[in-house]
């Protein structure tokens, strides 16, 4: 079973079993200040260590974030230990088996399956619906919970913050292509679809430039034409007809070279370099992509949400989440649960993504940290996109291994050709052996 | 006349050897103890860091373990799993692709430019330079290479394009290419250390075996396959067997420059094992890979020994 933190058990205590000892320990030590000793500690704050991933910027901005919340109270001591990106998943496993892990940290959506699996992060069903917590599952936007939400409803984790991911595209390519139309303008007057979309890449083409990275996964194509990935715990874009459509004409932009393959482009070399050099019209990105572009005097870009090919002006699209979970063997749960509550409550999101922010809000009623921003022109788009998104698909990053599995047959059929119907009939039966064999479904 | 007093002498004598003994006994226990002491340090660390790791990795390879919690025995299930996986195989041939290339390119060129600067000024100072790659970070090596194959702007493209008149690939995204260009920053990378310890081999050969052909006539080309490389042998065994371990170890230019793409075309079976461990979690399978990796240098590294009594002369 997995540990569960009830709420009764909270801030009910002034000193904790942890604070307790130690205070008797030093007392001990010091000798006639026995009995002052034990007075005076009880009142130092508790540390509660707390980890994420992030580039310099962010981890500046979290370092911000850890100090303001310090010198807003004074019961506990936040300490903030970033970890590089590359080897994020690797340290916090070494940590959580040498049980040296930080009582709350990030995690992966393709990790937090076996962070559950193992009863390594706490279960917070109780805890998010008590009075302790600052925010409601319900105040969550969207449907961004994925496998931090178990099949029984129960939650391991809270979306940090999110990333619709929208077309950003640069205006002055557009222009010189000879586009007239910007394709927010087209988004507008609900012409946004397939067809205007490949019109403009058809210009920007004819005008010597890239137009569009395609990235391994487009689950966000098929669900632009109204197909399904996932039903009932499988995966049935195989059998989906809106699905098998999307795939093949992803495909024949891929052949025609209208788009090109995000893994055709070298290692770190890839389609934010392109776009930011003016190379590229189109790339498909969250909010993190700001921070750079913002710096790029030269650059002037905007977005809009994927086209559809339903006759609808917006359709669901993928949104990135990352999640907020709580060591399950943390010494000081309450004071860990008060610094993890604080850092996904609107206030704690409003001051990490405000000012240069690379997020979205995961919570519902900061949107304005979003709309105060001076970039891009229609910053709306991304909370439409939010609101109407999806986070990782709970049977496929639930399964821990399977998104590189999948990626894998989808890479070889975008780099290599070949029939698509086999493609996803491959993909859909190494899904559901690995989703069956985690028993997942 | 005073007797001698017999057996005296032989008991003192006998008093005094056994002393002797005893104290070179305790000195030598002594000498023992602080050898031991010496060397404690280089013990513990390869207890910690290589043995206790590397028996701990044999366990898990008979194990199913996701990283966390509970291990559970499966026998040689993992071993049947990765022979049969695909992915498993193409990482093995890849890896055996990129050891033909680089290290027979690598010994090659290192001994050609050892032999080109064995005998010229200011040695040290070229030494220093072609040395810098291996002492540079191979993530910085690759970082620099990544931008030099650049199938669009990098610098080796642009050469080829304005010198040569050719169309070269995108060397790290072609599925043919990919891994004779790591093939070629490996080579680049390890040139230095190749070519020091070559040129080490070269000064310890006896000036007079080269003197005596040149006496005899011998032609330059002569001299160097007679004498020269007979004597060399050892050195070129060494950097053989050395080159060819790094080789199946090949990684840290995987994970950079191509992360395994395009596809798997460059997966190697460290990389495998790697993603097996921390992006799959299926530990088990992972370890039984090191396992298999690790018998396959060991059966390639005992092959080359046997081998080596027909080409390595030692009679210097």
């Amino acid at each position: 079973m997995s540990r569960r933190i009830s709420p009764a058990g909270m801030f009910n205590t002034s000193i904790n079993r942890r604070r307790l000892l130690g205070s008797a320990a030093l007392a001990a030590a010091a000798g006639s200040t026995v009995f002052k000793a034990p007075a005076v500690l009880a009142q130092d704050p508790v540390e509660v260590t707390w980890s994420s991933w992030g580039n310099t910027g962010e981890v500046e901005n979290l370092k911000n974030f850890t100090d303001s919340f310090n010198a807003s109270q004074s019961e506990i001591v936040a300490k903030y230990i970033p970890v590089p990106t590359d080897g994020y998943q690797d340290k916090i496993l070494t940590q959580l088996n040498g049980g040296t892990a930080p009582d709350d940290f990030y995690s992966g959506d393709a990790l937090i399956a076996t962070l559950i699996k193992n009863n390594a992060v706490a279960d917070l069903t109780d805890l998010l619906s008590s009075d302790v917590s600052k925010s409601k599952p319900e105040d969550f936007a969207g449907d961004l919970w994925g496998p931090a939400k178990t099949a029984d409803g129960r939650y391991f984790g809270v979306p940090v913050d999110c990333n619709p991911i929208v077309l950003w595209y640069n205006r002055t390519l557009l222009e010189e292509a000879g586009v007239t139309e910007m394709p927010a303008d087209t988004y507008e007057a609900g012409n946004w679809n397939w067809d205007t979309f490949i019109a403009v890449v058809d210009q920007v083409i004819a005008a010597g430039k890239k137009a569009f990275v395609s990235g391994t996964s487009v689950y966000s194509w098929i669900t632009n034409n109204g197909g399904s990935i996932y039903a009932d715990g499988k995966f049935i874009a195989n059998e989906d007809q809106k699905a098998i459509e999307a795939y093949q004409w992803v495909q024949d932009n891929l052949t025609s070279e209208k788009f090109i393959f995000s893994g055709g482009l070298p290692e770190g070399q890839g389609e934010d370099a392109m776009f930011m050099s003016g190379q590229l019209a189109f790339t498909a990105l969250g909010r993190w992509g700001l921070p750079l572009f913002r710096q790029n005097q030269s650059l002037d870009c905007d977005i809009v949400p994927y086209p559809t090919n339903t006759g609808n002006k917006i359709e669901p699209s993928s949104v990135a989440v990352a999640y907020w979970v709580m060591n399950a063997a943390t010494d000081t749960p309450d004071e860990s649960f008060a610094f993890y509550t604080h850092f996904v409550s609107p206030e704690g999101q409003e001051e990490r993504l405000n000012e240069g922010g690379n997020a979205v809000p995961s919570i519902k009623g900061v949107e304005e940290v979003v709309l105060s921003d001076t970039l891009p022109d229609h910053k709306q788009y991304f909370l439409d996109a939010r609101n109407v998104g999806y986070g990782p698909f709970r049977e496929e990053a639930g399964t821990p291994g399977l998104i590189t599995e999948l990626d894998k047959i989808n890479e070889e059929l975008w780099l290599n050709g070949g029939d698509v119907q086999a493609a996803l009939d491959a993909l859909a039966e190494k899904a559901n052996t690995m989703i069956a064999e985690a028993g997942n479904a | 006349m005073a007797m001698p007093v017999l057996g005296a002498a032989p008991t003192t004598e006998l008093s005094k050897q056994g002393k002797r003994t005893v104290l070179s006994s305790r000195r030598s226990r002594s000498d023992a103890l602080w050898g031991i002491f010496f060397i404690a340090p280089q013990l513990l660390g390869l207890l910690a860091f290589s043995l206790i790791p590397v028996g701990y990795a044999f366990v898990l390879s008979v194990m199913k373990w996701d990283g966390l919690g509970t291990r559970e025995f499966v026998g040689f299930a993992n071993f049947r799993t990765e022979f049969a996986d695909k992915e498993f195989r193409d990482a093995l041939v890849h890896t055996l692709y990129y050891t033909l290339i680089s290290v027979p390119g690598g010994i090659v060129v290192s001994l050609l430019l050892a032999l080109a600067l064995n005998n010229v000024r200011f040695k040290s100072v070229y030494r220093v330079i072609f040395f810098l790659p291996t002492i540079t970070s191979s993530v910085a090596v690759s970082m620099v290479w990544l931008w030099m194959l650049n199938g669009d702007f990098g610098l080796l493209n642009t050469y080829l394009r304005e010198w040569f008149n050719l169309d070269p690939p995108n060397w790290l995204v072609s599925s043919t290419w990919v891994i004779p260009a790591i093939s070629l920053v490996a080579i680049w990378a390890g040139l230095g250390f190749n070519m020091v310890i070559f040129l080490a081999g070269l000064q310890g050969i006896p000036q007079t075996y080269i003197e005596a052909a040149q006496i005899d006539g011998a032609s330059k080309w002569r001299q160097f396959w007679n004498v020269t490389l007979p004597l060399l042998s050892p050195t070129m065994f060494f950097v053989t067997i050395m080159s060819i371990i790094a080789s199946f170890q090949v990684f840290d230019f995987i994970y950079v420059m191509t992360g395994g793409g395009p596809g798997t075309q460059s997966t190697t079976m460290v990389f495998h094992i790697y993603e097996k461990a921390f992006v799959s979690f299926t530990f088990g399978l992972s370890a039984a890979a090191a396992v298999i990796l690790f018998f396959l240098i060991m059966a390639v590294t005992l092959f080359q020994f046997w081998g080596q009594r027909r080409w390595v002369h030692y009679d210097s």
